[in-house]
Formats: C-alpha cells, sequence, structure tokens
C-alpha cells in the first residue's frame, strides 16, 4: 500500500468517526426516564391541575429491614432531595456518599434532606447492621 | 432485587455509560483495528528496544542499601498495620484501615504506580524484604554454609501465582463478608505463610519472580511503564516495549486470563444477566441443601472461574486460528509468546472497572490513616477529612472509553509486534496470521465495553 493510499485511509477513518460522533451523539445523556422523585414539577403547574406535593420517597422500616426491600430512589442533579424514614424501632441511619447521619425514633418521622450535587449510585444504611434500607441514584448532568 | 453494592468500603457505585457512548466506543474500536491492519509496519519496533540511563545520581539514590532498606521496612510496617488493624480495629469496615488498604491502595493504587513508575512494589514487597533479612541473618549465623535452595521447577511456572491471584479475587468476589477486616487479616497471614514457605524452598528470588502471585501481577502491569532498572541503573525505554521481555513459563497464559476474567466478573456480577443466572445457580446449590450463604459463594465462585475459563479459551481460539497458517510450532509456545499482548486489555479493564474506586475511596486513607483502627484517634490531625467527588459521571465514563479503546490499540501493536519477530523468514504470515486475534481482541474489548454499559444498570 502506498503512502498516499495510507494516508486516504487514515482519512477516511477520521471521517467515519466524526460521522459517527455526529450520528451517535455520545456526549448526550439519553432522554432519562423521569425520575420517579423530584421537588419541583413545572410542567403539572397548569392551571387546571392543581399543583399538588410532589410525592415524596419513603422509607419503612421494619425491624431494622426495609419494608418491602430496598428500593431505588432517582434524583436529577441539583434537586433539593428529601427522603422520609420511620421505623418501629430506634436507629442509626447513614446516607453514604452525602454523609448524612440521622437518628430515627418509632412513630416519629425522620427527614433526609440534601441537594443531589454528587452523582452516581449511593447506599442508604442502616448504621449498626449495614443493613442497606434505599438506594439513591442521581444521574450525571 | 437490587444488587448489592459490591463493597461495603466504597461509598459510591459508578453509573452505567450511555447506549450512544457504548456504540461510539464500539465503532471507534472496529475502525481502529481496520485502519491498523492497513498502516501495519514490516519491522519491528519493540523488540529489541533502546535503553537509555538515566542521570547516575538518580540510578544511585534509588538503588542504594539505605533507600532499598527504607522501601522495604515501609513495606513491612504495612503489612504488619494491614494484619493489626485487622484483628484488633473495630470490625467496620468503612472505619478499619485494613480492607480499605488492601482493597484498594494496595490492589489498585499499585497498579497505577507500577503504570507510572515502572516495578516499584519490588522495592516495596514486605515479603521479599523479609525473606531477604531472614536469608542475610541465617547466612551470617550459619557463616555461609546455608544449603542452596532448590531449583525451581520448570513445570510449576507461574502457576503458584495464577492460583494466589484467582484466591484473592475470590477473597474479594467470591466471599460474602469481603470487607471484613479480621478476615482479611487473617487471609493476609495465610499467603504470608505460603510465600515464606514457597521462599525457603526455591530461593527469595526465585519465588519473588513466578510464584508470588501480586509480584507477577504488578510486575506485568510495570511493563508498559518507561523506567526499567538494569544492573541497578535505572533507564529509560519506550512504553509497552518492557512486555516483550517477559520470561515465558508454564502458567502465564491463566495469569493473563485471570487478570481479565476476574474483572469481568466482578463487573458480570453488577449486571441484571448475573442476578438472574447467579440468583438460579444459589437456588440450585439451596436445593442441594446450602445455607444461602453458602449457596450465594458456591454460585460466586462458579461464576469466578468460568469468566476466568471463558477468557482462556477465548484467547486459545486466537491462538488456534494462528495454527491454520503454521503447522511448525505448538500451540502452547503460541500462547506463551502472545499472551503479553493482552496486559493492556488487561489494564483497561482494571483501570475501566476500579477507577472510581481508587480517586475516591483511596481518599478515605486521608481519615484512615488518622484512625487506623476506628477507634476515634487522630493521629496526623486528618481523621475528620472528608472524600472529594471531583469528576462526575461524564467525565468519569469518556476517561473509561478512552482508556479501553487505548488498551485495544496497544495491544494490537504489541501482537502485531510480537509476529513481525515470530514469523520474521515467513513475512506473508505475519498479518494473517493476527486476524484470528484481532477478532478476539474486539471481543474482549466491546465486552469491557458491555460491561459498563450494563453494570448497575
Amino acid at each position: 500500500m502506498s503512502r498516499n493510499q495510507r494516508l486516504g485511509l487514515i482519512a477516511a477513518a477520521v471521517v467515519v468517526l466524526v460521522v459517527a460522533f455526529v450520528l451517535i451523539r455520545p456526549g448526550e445523556q439519553e432522554d432519562p426516564a423521569p425520575p420517579k422523585f423530584k421537588t419541583t414539577q413545572p410542567e403539572t403547574q397548569t392551571a387546571e391541575a392543581k399543583p399538588g406535593p410532589p410525592p415524596v420517597p419513603v422509607v419503612d422500616m421494619r425491624d431494622g429491614k426495609p419494608a418491602g426491600g430496598a428500593k431505588t430512589f432517582e434524583f436529577r442533579p441539583g434537586d433539593s432531595a428529601r427522603i422520609d424514614v420511620r421505623s418501629n424501632q430506634p436507629a442509626e441511619i447513614h446516607l453514604h456518599g452525602y454523609d448524612i447521619e440521622k437518628s430515627v425514633q418509632p412513630g416519629k418521622t425522620t427527614t433526609v434532606r440534601f441537594r443531589a450535587d454528587i452523582d452516581g449510585i449511593f447506599e442508604l444504611e442502616d448504621h449498626d447492621s449495614d443493613q442497606e434500607l434505599a438506594r439513591i441514584r442521581v444521574n450525571p448532568r | 432485587m437490587t444488587l448489592p453494592i459490591a463493597h461495603g468500603i466504597a461509598q459510591r457505585a459508578d453509573l452505567p455509560i450511555t447506549l450512544g457512548l457504548f456504540l461510539f466506543g464500539s465503532v471507534v474500536v472496529l475502525v481502529v483495528s481496520f485502519v491498523a491492519l492497513a498502516v501495519l509496519w514490516r519491522r519491528p519496533l519493540f523488540e529489541p528496544y533502546p535503553w537509555r540511563p538515566l542521570s547516575g545520581f538518580l540510578s544511585r539514590v534509588l538503588s542504594s542499601r539505605p533507600v532499598e532498606i527504607l522501601c522495604g521496612a515501609t513495606g513491612v510496617a504495612l503489612l504488619g498495620l494491614v494484619i493489626y488493624a485487622g484483628l484488633k480495629g473495630q470490625q467496620t469496615a468503612a472505619a478499619n484501615f485494613t480492607p480499605t488498604f488492601v482493597y484498594v491502595i494496595f490492589w489498585v493504587g499499585m497498579v497505577a504506580a507500577s503504570i507510572l513508575f515502572g516495578d516499584v512494589y519490588r522495592a516495596f514487597n514486605p515479603w521479599r524484604a523479609i525473606g531477604r533479612a531472614v536469608a542475610f541473618v541465617a547466612r551470617l549465623a550459619t557463616r555461609g554454609e546455608l544449603p542452596p535452595p532448590l531449583a525451581y521447577p520448570r513445570r510449576l511456572g507461574y502457576w503458584p501465582a495464577a492460583t494466589g491471584l484467582v484466591a484473592f479475587t475470590a477473597l474479594e468476589l467470591v466471599n460474602s463478608t469481603p470487607d471484613d477486616p479480621s478476615t482479611v487479616a487473617i487471609a493476609t497471614l495465610v499467603y504470608s505463610v505460603l510465600t515464606f514457605i514457597g521462599m525457603a524452598l526455591y530461593g527469595v528470588d526465585a519465588w519473588t519472580t513466578r510464584g508470588e502471585a501480586f509480584s507477577v501481577y504488578f510486575n506485568l502491569f510495570s511493563r508498559l511503564a518507561i523506567f526499567e532498572t538494569r544492573e541497578g541503573v535505572l533507564g529509560l525505554r519506550p512504553p509497552l516495549a518492557g512486555l516483550t521481555r517477559i520470561q515465558p513459563g508454564s502458567g502465564l497464559v491463566l495469569v493473563v486470563a485471570a487478570m481479565i476474567g476476574t474483572v469481568s466478573f466482578d463487573g458480570l456480577s453488577e449486571t441484571g444477566l448475573w442476578v438472574d443466572i447467579g440468583g438460579a445457580l444459589g437456588d440450585l446449590f439451596g436445593s442441594l441443601g446450602l445455607s444461602s450463604e453458602t449457596a450465594f459463594e458456591v454460585s460466586n465462585a462458579v461464576g469466578l472461574v468460568a469468566m476466568v475459563a471463558l477468557v482462556f479459551a477465548l484467547y486459545r481460539l486466537g491462538i488456534a486460528g494462528m495454527k491454520i497458517l503454521d503447522e511448525r510450532r505448538p500451540a502452547g509456545q503460541l500462547a506463551d509468546w502472545f499472551v503479553p499482548s493482552l496486559v493492556p486489555i488487561a489494564l483497561a479493564y482494571v483501570g475501566a472497572h476500579y477507577l472510581t474506586l481508587l480517586a475516591f475511596q483511596g481518599q478515605a486513607m486521608t481519615y484512615l490513616a488518622s484512625d487506623p483502627l476506628g477507634e476515634g484517634a487522630d493521629l496526623f490531625g486528618t481523621a475528620e477529612v472528608g472524600i472529594s467527588y471531583f469528576m462526575g459521571a461524564r467525565l468519569i465514563q469518556w476517561l473509561w472509553v478512552a482508556l479501553v479503546v487505548g488498551g485495544h490499540v496497544a495491544a494490537l501493536a504489541l501482537a502485531h509486534d510480537r509476529a513481525l519477530v515470530v514469523y520474521r523468514d515467513e513475512q506473508d504470515k505475519v498479518v494473517p496470521s493476527q486476524l484470528w486475534m484481532l477478532a478476539v481482541m474486539i471481543l474482549f474489548t466491546i465486552s469491557a465495553l458491555l460491561l459498563l454499559l450494563s453494570s448497575n444498570a
């Protein structure tokens, strides 16, 4: 293969890669499934739909375990996130990554609040037993 | 069911790459492979490769006796701390020095150090340091009449290292409580005893080069680095070139298969596919009367061994393809000659899978160093320092794809270069012999991207 042919081939390869980049647009986030929980829902704040409070994720602890298994709660980056935790016995809970620790008392609702500014997947745990209570998923910007 | 986050010590698990990034990465791999075939060089670049000594002063300092003793002593002190903190410290994974040090700083950090600076592990290897110190004292005590060690059996080759690597990764990935500090400490003790037995039988150097799993593992990665010491003189070599000087031996292919296969299993175990397969296996073993914990461990062991075997089989398939053209050379020999070219792919797997573990969880060392036992000490005043998540998922994902594509290109270059040497008198076989190998490498590389796409998806 001559030198010119090689250069031509490399040029063609570069063109293919550029075209692929433009077509596939790998830098863009896929249209994300609408987060299950977010604090503001501008689309629903129209005149006819009453702006009801957004659903707040709830973790119900029964004897140190999450009722119905550990769920995944998804947040958008920058959301002011909150999770309510209830338990039938006292517990210490810990949200990894955001490093938030709270005590939970039976009969009371404890709210974990944080700004979802670290992307990734994080566990909410019972601090004493390391039992996973829920999973927080924050998508990239 | 949700998947357990792989490590109790990791605070954050990675998000999967987007489908777009997966597709684009795959296109890049295919295009690069195709172009590589067309623009390949005719004369080996890496064999023999140039080596240029660095300044004499730096060499003299780095290979001086005090520096050697200092590095060895540091290694021994850290080994001691791993065992002591693991046994005596608080038994909470995240608060104890031992699990984070072993799985993050040692297992992953040393890979990064090896690639950047060459075979630094050799200097810090605590077992080698102890072995040499004991040998020194024993020679003094016996006035030089110490019996020589046994000759290292050829057939043993790299088998002890391959077994050791699979055993270590089993501790991490099969075991249901991998981060339990005392488990890690006891495993370290057991491994130390086995290593000392190996060194006592075959000599410190022979066992370190072939038998000691971590020496072999980090040494393979260090061969990507530009630093190489020859007879105590530090010098520079081209990147990747060091891989051409690996001493072939029985079990070497298995070592490399274990490097790729174990990380593949770690990735696989975070996918929905493994939830189904592992769950079914667990049910099967449970129905045979195993407890749920044992059934979980047995199904993990099956998965781990199966992935190593799969990587081994795929590589041997590439070799079988080479054999179609080459009736003269035995397949085993070809397999040994070409396996170093897979080391960059192994790096891509390790790098992509453990990048954030090192970058983020590695920072935990700042507070664990101040409070290694997790008992509220603050030796260096850093016990309250937190982890900074300084890279966002987007940047991380592009770095992963760059690593995977870069590893693929390096592997192609090495395999072609090796083919030029092996078939130096049969030029017509150089490119055709590598076509199967190319297909196998594309498979490994796209599988790496596929794991990034489906982990935690």
